[in-house]
């Protein structure tokens, strides 16, 4: 589903951030990215969704080859990837049903569609009785909630989360990362990056290891090492 | 088909938040837009009466052919021939040299004054049909056999269109300036939307809209911004041009002005035309870095 081979990634002011990269991530897997700040774990991420370009080597998403990828053509890799960021960014002035809706209504998905699925997203995600809240009126979980239900919405085969539960407390964490296990089982191939330690020792999934822009280890079933 | 109403409908709704969000911004532009086409408005109604009072001087005006002092007989059959058959004329009338002396002399006030040699020659007074090519008809005259010159009140006239060019290139630079500021204003007006709404942008591109779906509502906001401007502009003129017209004919009595609803439409949809393209104009301006 994503291959990236001999991938470097160098920012204009020089800055290295991904070096001599080879990661290969099959369909359907669950994959924690793990590392210290600064490692590269956001950059990774941000190739995938063509935010950026590799500075050399190659990035291949569900068979496209991003820097490739004709500009009219990169809003529809987009959508077969949702991305949910540690920032949440919801708009305020929107009700829950609407951040979510926006996702469709942005790709003129027809509207008895984008009735339908935000629904059954938002009702999946446990937040059916606060449809008409605004952001503002959310905890830290409900955002975060209401940033993946719109990440899903429109049926995404990859779906990029950074640091998910970053602003939330240890219970509010796993019950978020509950949730993306089960959007994983439906088929959906899943990227965590994450700083936590006990979350991913527990689920034991497959652990990239970055540090300094380069893979230091990579385990089926890993611990949070690297 | 009522999907891609609603769609467009998403879009307005956005456009119409966008000048919500900055009143006082839209309420500047919208105004610097108005000033623009009114000033182009009247600079065009200026300009079409300006020509058709010309138009109107021009028909009105009489020729003189002075003829050769040598002319043959042979010669002056040919020309009067040549009179006859010309379209542009309506009439003419021969003026002879006695018949002209006396007709200066009454109009100087020299009726008692002896004249030994006159110097003046014969001539055609002629009057030409509304609306013919004057110059054209004048360089043809000048060619036939005979015609020693022609006294046409030539330079009024070329005074006159003189006075036209100038009043017409000092209104193409204002409208040019202004032109400008008004697109430098409306591309201002709608990066700021930009960046209010930046969140909403960053968004979008991330859920795959494409760039065009993106930069729709900040079109529709110039687009708006534009037809409005125009629309604050006709309104001012006219209701404006009536009341001037009316004075002016008071006060100028011989002076035509252009009343005809026909041409108050052209007016119109050529300001309506000039505003939204002012406004698309402008949002393209700050709409080309939203990019993928």
């Amino acid at each position: 589903m994503i291959q990236m081979y001999n991938v470097n990634k160098v920012y204009p002011n020089g800055v290295k951030a991904l070096n001599a990269i080879d990661i290969h991530i099959a369909r359907g897997e669950f994959v924690f990215l793990v590392g210290p700040s600064g490692a590269g774990k956001t950059t990774l991420m941000r190739l995938i969704f063509r935010d950026e370009l590799p500075s050399t080597g190659h990035v291949i998403v569900d068979g496209r080859n991003i820097e490739r990828l004709n500009a009219s053509k990169v809003p529809y890799l987009r959508r077969s990837i949702g991305v949910v960021f540690q920032d949440f960014r919801l708009l305020d002035n929107r009700t829950v049903f609407d951040n979510v809706a926006f996702a469709l209504r942005v790709t003129n998905t027809p509207y008895d569609e984008i009735q339908d699925r935000t629904n059954s997203v938002i009702d999946l995600l446990g937040l059916g009785h606060k449809k008409q809240f605004t952001p503002l009126q959310l905890s830290g979980g409900e955002k975060q909630r209401v940033c993946i239900a719109r990440a899903i919405v429109n049926n995404p085969a990859i779906l990029l989360t950074d640091e998910p539960t970053g602003n939330l407390d240890p219970d509010m964490s796993v019950e978020i990362m509950d949730i993306l296990a089960e959007i994983n089982k439906r088929g959906t191939t899943l990227l965590v990056a994450t700083h936590n330690t006990q979350i991913v020792n527990k689920m034991q999934r497959r652990v990239i290891g970055l540090v300094d822009g380069r893979v230091t280890s990579d385990k089926a079933k890993g611990v949070y090492n690297y | 088909m009522r999907d891609s109403a609603r769609g467009l409908s998403f879009h307005v709704q956005e456009a119409l938040d966008g000048l919500r969000q900055a009143v006082v911004m839209n309420l500047a532009t919208l105004s610097t837009v108005a000033i623009t086409l009114f000033i182009l408005g009247s600079f065009l109604l200026f300009m079409r009466n300006m020509n058709e009072n010309l138009k109107l001087l021009r028909s009105q005006l009489q020729l003189t052919v002075y003829l050769k002092k040598e002319i043959t007989e042979p010669q002056k059959t040919e020309l009067v021939s040549r009179l006859q058959g010309d379209p542009s004329i309506v009439n003419y009338r021969f003026v002879g040299r006695d018949a002209a002396l006396k007709t200066v002399k009454e109009w100087m006030g020299w009726s008692d004054f002896e004249v030994r040699d006159n110097p003046l020659p014969d001539s055609f007074d002629v009057k030409l049909h509304e609306g013919v090519d004057f110059d054209a008809f004048v360089s043809r005259a000048k060619s036939w056999p005979g015609v020693d010159d022609l006294s046409v009140g030539e330079k009024e006239v070329g005074a006159l269109i003189k006075l036209l060019d100038l009043a017409r290139s000092v209104g193409l630079v204002l409208v040019l300036v202004l032109g400008t500021a008004s697109l430098m204003i409306i591309a201002n007006t709608i990066k700021l939307t930009v960046y209010a709404r930046r969140t909403e942008i960053s968004i979008m591109k991330l859920v795959g809209a494409t760039n065009w779906f993106i930069r729709m509502p900040f079109l529709i906001e110039g687009f708006l911004q534009g037809l409005l401007g125009a629309a604050i502009a006709l309104a001012l003129l006219l209701t404006g041009y009536p009341v001037v017209v009316a004075r002016l004919s008071g006060i100028a009595p011989f002076l035509r002005f252009v009343t005809d609803s026909a041409d108050l439409f052209r007016l119109s949809w050529q300001l309506v035309l000039m505003g939204v393209l002012l406004g698309l104009l402008g949002s393209l301006i700050s709409l080309r870095r939203i990019a993928v």
